[in-house]
């Protein structure tokens, strides 16, 4: 009888200490998601901001190794975890153009984007091609918002909290930058 | 081309995402596996402090507290050991001087008291006494605080009283004595002497045996005798006024002499008052043994007698300060330190000494405590303004940063 209550004793004690020591690792299994699900999509954001795809594949690891040495500093309670990973990216991406000088090459044409949408299928349509050309007209910070929603697919609540703005003034900033790009669309067809 | 209507234009939109090299991709997913190992690889001197920003960035807000908290207790301990070692220290100093101001104090006072009938004080450089000159009547020496291996010297020495007889005049000669240009001094001496400590013993035992030459007493004594160890030992004497620099001079012979304080204190002044006090209440005594002699009612007799009660009082203490007043003239009080060097010398004993307890623990708690909160009150002073100016300019440049920023996307 002794026996057996010691056990169960034992056994609920090492299950504590077991989950005592998978606690700091939930931290690591909760960025882990995080990093696989956002991949892409921060790479999409940082791409399509840069228009370079060399420094976007650095700025993208930089904003993982960032936002992986603060993992344990992310609050819940202030934010969707997508909205604090992409807010790191935004930073390291605005860094590293202001480091790079890089503000007058904004309007330029992109020198290297390898995406596969954009090779296949983009090249061998017009509109697609009169869409580039669109968006490299639009304002950076236009452009950014047209980034964010469809490159990296994120809501408006997670736009607004990337951008430290209200929900529906980032909907209103989204609506005026597509309308700013379909009278470019306009503009160049 | 036709317009693009919202569904379509969205699905373009998508269509053009980048997508990253499924190199990158690769390699990034193995830097996620490995959980992000630096890329630059730092330099030997900077890595252990890369490491540790590392570690601090890692952190939590909650977690960084820890840390920060334990930093700041260490250096409030460290703070308060340095300040009260630097007290005990000083405070060594300080009792000294306390009890030097306790002495001078007993001579100032009595340099005030005197002031007032025109006493001249020349107080001398510092020396701690604590010589009682209401001390021991009888034989032998007086010894407090001993420490378990003490080692206890008693000479026979002659009574205060033997000496008085010897040395000292008929008190109401005294007025007489000092017209014709006599002095009273009172002297007083502080002797340190340095030695080894497996000799403290043997040095304790000379000092003792120049007392006894000097016909001297010892009031106190404190003597801790060893190989190692805080050994030493302390004596506080009365020696004949006569007989003081030969008992110095012995003293000298005993060991090296690290210090010596010598101070001299003209009560002339007072002892002149006193005397002739005595002599009025004299006068006044034999007055009223006249005037008794004389009464004629009851009630005379008993108003006279009531009068002469408190003359013979008044002339007792008369009496009693004069005998102080030749008492410090005669003998001479003289402190003897001996120490080592791994000690600082056995430390004179405080008046009420005892066995370190309770009280002892709470009052140096409390003296602790006292300490601390001062460390953590001037800390706070200088590090309050020093945090409002750090956080000041974290905050300038946070916004710095943000607006260069924003500024970077036009």
């Amino acid at each position: 009888m002794m026996d057996g209550e010691e056990s169960r004793s034992s056994g609920v004690i090492q299950t504590a200490v077991a989950e005592a020591r998978e606690a700091p690792a939930e931290a690591d299994l909760a960025f882990d998601r995080l990093y696989r699900s956002s991949r892409d999509d921060v790479y999409a954001y940082v791409a399509g901001l840069l228009r370079d795809g060399p420094a976007a594949e650095e700025v993208t690891a930089t904003a993982f190794e960032r936002a992986y040495r603060k993992r344990r500093r992310f609050d819940p309670r202030r934010g969707e975890p997508r909205a604090w990973l992409f807010g790191i990216a935004r930073n390291a991406a605005l860094d590293e153009l202001r480091r790079r000088g890089r503000q007058a090459e904004l309007a330029a044409e992109p020198t290297d984007l390898d995406g596969a949408a954009v090779e296949t299928g983009a090249e061998r349509s017009e509109q697609r091609l009169a869409l580039r050309a669109a968006l490299a007209h639009l304002a950076p910070r236009d452009r950014e918002l047209i980034a964010l929603k469809f490159f990296a697919g994120l809501g408006n609540a997670e736009i607004a909290s990337v951008l430290g703005i209200s929900e529906s003034n980032a909907g209103t900033r989204l609506h005026r930058a597509v309308t700013k790009l379909r009278e470019a669309l306009d503009g160049s067809i | 081309m036709d317009r693009f209507d919202d569904d379509i234009l969205f699905a373009e939109l998508r269509a053009l995402r980048p997508t990253p090299r499924p190199q990158f991709a690769a390699e990034l997913d193995e830097r996620a596996a490995a959980g992000f190992p630096r890329r630059q690889a730092p330099s030997e001197a900077a890595m252990p402090f890369a490491l540790l920003a590392d570690r601090w960035r890692a952190m939590s807000p909650r977690r960084r507290l820890m840390p920060a908290l334990a930093v700041a207790l260490a250096a409030l301990v460290v703070a308060t050991a340095v300040v009260a070692i630097s007290q005990t220290n000083s405070g060594t100093g300080a009792a000294e001087d306390a009890s030097l101001g306790m002495v001078a104090g007993g001579k100032s006072s009595g340099a005030s008291e005197s002031a007032a009938a025109g006493e001249s004080a020349e107080a001398q450089p510092s020396y701690p006494s604590r010589a009682h000159h209401g001390g021991p009547a009888g034989h032998g020496h007086k010894s407090a605080g001993h420490s378990s291996n003490e080692t206890v010297y008693e000479p026979e020495v002659p009574s205060v009283e033997a000496i008085f007889e010897a040395e000292g005049a008929p008190k109401v000669e005294k007025a007489g004595a000092l017209a014709a240009g006599h002095r009273d001094i009172e002297r007083s001496a502080y002797v340190i002497l340095g030695t080894k400590p497996g000799e403290v013993s043997s040095a304790a035992t000379k000092v003792f045996e120049a007392v006894h030459a000097a016909h001297g007493i010892v009031l106190h004594s404190r003597v801790q005798s060893g190989s190692a160890g805080a050994t030493g030992a302390y004596f506080e004497l009365l020696i004949p006024g006569g007989k003081l620099d030969d008992a110095l001079a012995s003293f000298s012979q005993v060991a090296e002499v690290r210090e010596r304080h010598d101070a001299t204190n003209d009560i002339t002044a007072p002892t002149v008052g006193a005397t002739e006090e005595l002599r009025d209440s004299n006068a006044a005594i034999e007055g009223l043994l006249k005037e008794l002699g004389d009464v004629e009612t009851e009630a005379e007799r008993e108003s006279v007698e009531a009068r002469l009660r408190e003359e013979r009082r008044r002339h007792a203490a008369i009496r009693a300060s004069l005998d102080h007043l030749d008492k410090r003239a005669s003998m001479s009080e003289v402190t003897v330190r001996i120490v080592t060097d791994h000690g600082a010398g056995v430390t004179p004993a405080p008046p009420s000494s005892g066995n370190w307890g309770v009280g002892d623990a709470l009052h140096d708690a409390g003296q602790i405590l006292t300490i601390a909160a001062g460390v953590l009150l001037i800390a706070l002073a200088v590090l309050t303004p020093i945090g409002l100016v750090a956080l000041a300019l974290w905050l300038a440049n946070r916004f710095r940063v943000r607006r260069l920023r924003e500024r970077t996307l036009g």
